[in-house]
């Protein structure tokens, strides 16, 4: 799994590269955590090239999730697809987590929302 | 084993030793060291039993993962030399799995259906304020990388029925693949006037 991080203004976007599992899924927690202990905007979580998640993969978005709303920073998860959509939503986590379509979309709503 | 024996799930896991469920006549079987880095492995060669034709192959493989790797962390506790005992079989239509470890059994069973009960509340009533306290299960066992969330989807998953034995270290799990009517192809209806 890859993790490549950029920025639009003050969202901080980072790409999701291969599959999210068990072994792995402690390195998005503490990017995510870097993240949010220098003051950013917005994060988008793309993972448009994530073709796998396990529960430890789906255990981070819950983290992310909770970390970012006490935080009161924006969050989206954008472009899931295929079995890992499949397995946000036999968890019944559609409408728990925030998902949004595209980045585009995303940002439009963060930078709605200010 | 016809639908009509089929255990609904979305309430809770049973209890049933006696459940059409773990009848292994028929079913592949293989043994695997609890080992979780390996745990891709383990769940290709069962995986690769499975018809050609079986959609959502990759959430077949994330499903079976899960039911064995909660037998190496909950069940074995991690301890290689202890084994975890798989038997699957596949048809068109079906996939099954028994997956059983040597631990002490699954005693927070009770606790956990109550958990999913009062978190199926939230999510039907999209409330999801509350449902924050009901995202991920843990118990004294949980460690940091323990999701808490694989068994929720486990039961919407394997929608022919999730049965543990009365000893609670066997888990059975029957998944029926919707049919694709023949004739009809996926275009059917579109551009008709």
């Amino acid at each position: 799994m890859e993790l490549h991080k950029r920025t639009s203004g003050s969202v901080h976007i980072i790409d999701v590269k291969g599959d999210l599992d068990l072994f792995n899924s402690h390195k998005l927690k503490e990017s995510v955590n870097e993240l949010v202990a220098s003051n950013i905007g917005g994060l988008i979580l793309n993972f448009g090239q994530v073709d796998y998640i396990d529960s430890s993969g789906v255990g981070v978005l819950i983290y992310s999730n909770s970390l970012l709303k006490s935080n009161r920073t924006f969050f989206h998860i954008v472009q899931l697809h295929g079995s890992v959509r499949r397995v946000i939503e036999l968890t019944k986590l559609i409408g728990f987590l925030p998902i949004t379509d595209t980045e585009d979309a995303a940002l439009k709503q963060i930078h709605g929302a200010r | 084993m016809t639908d009509t024996e089929l255990s609904p799930s979305t309430e809770g896991i049973v209890i049933d030793d006696r459940s059409p469920l773990f009848d292994t006549i028929g079913m592949f079987y293989k043994e695997f060291p609890s080992d979780l880095r390996q745990i891709r492995y383990f769940t290709l060669i069962i995986v690769q039993k499975s018809p050609p034709e079986f959609q959502e192959v990759n959430l077949l493989e994330q499903q079976i993962g899960e039911i064995i790797k909660n037998a190496i962390r909950h069940g074995n506790r991690h301890d290689r030399t202890k084994k975890v005992r798989a038997w699957y079989s596949f048809t068109d239509n079906e996939a099954r799995l028994i997956v059983e470890d040597e631990g002490d059994g699954f005693h927070a069973l009770e606790r956990w259906n109550e958990f999913l009960k009062e978190r199926n509340r939230c999510f039907q009533r999209q409330d999801f304020e509350r449902m924050a306290a009901y995202v991920s299960f843990r118990s004294e066992h949980s460690s940091d990388d323990d999701g808490g969330n694989a068994l929720f989807a486990a039961v919407e998953y394997w929608n022919g029925g999730v049965v543990f034995n009365e000893r609670r270290n066997r888990i059975a799990l029957r998944k029926i693949f919707a049919r694709i009517a023949p004739g009809i192809g996926i275009d059917a209806g579109q551009g008709q006037s």
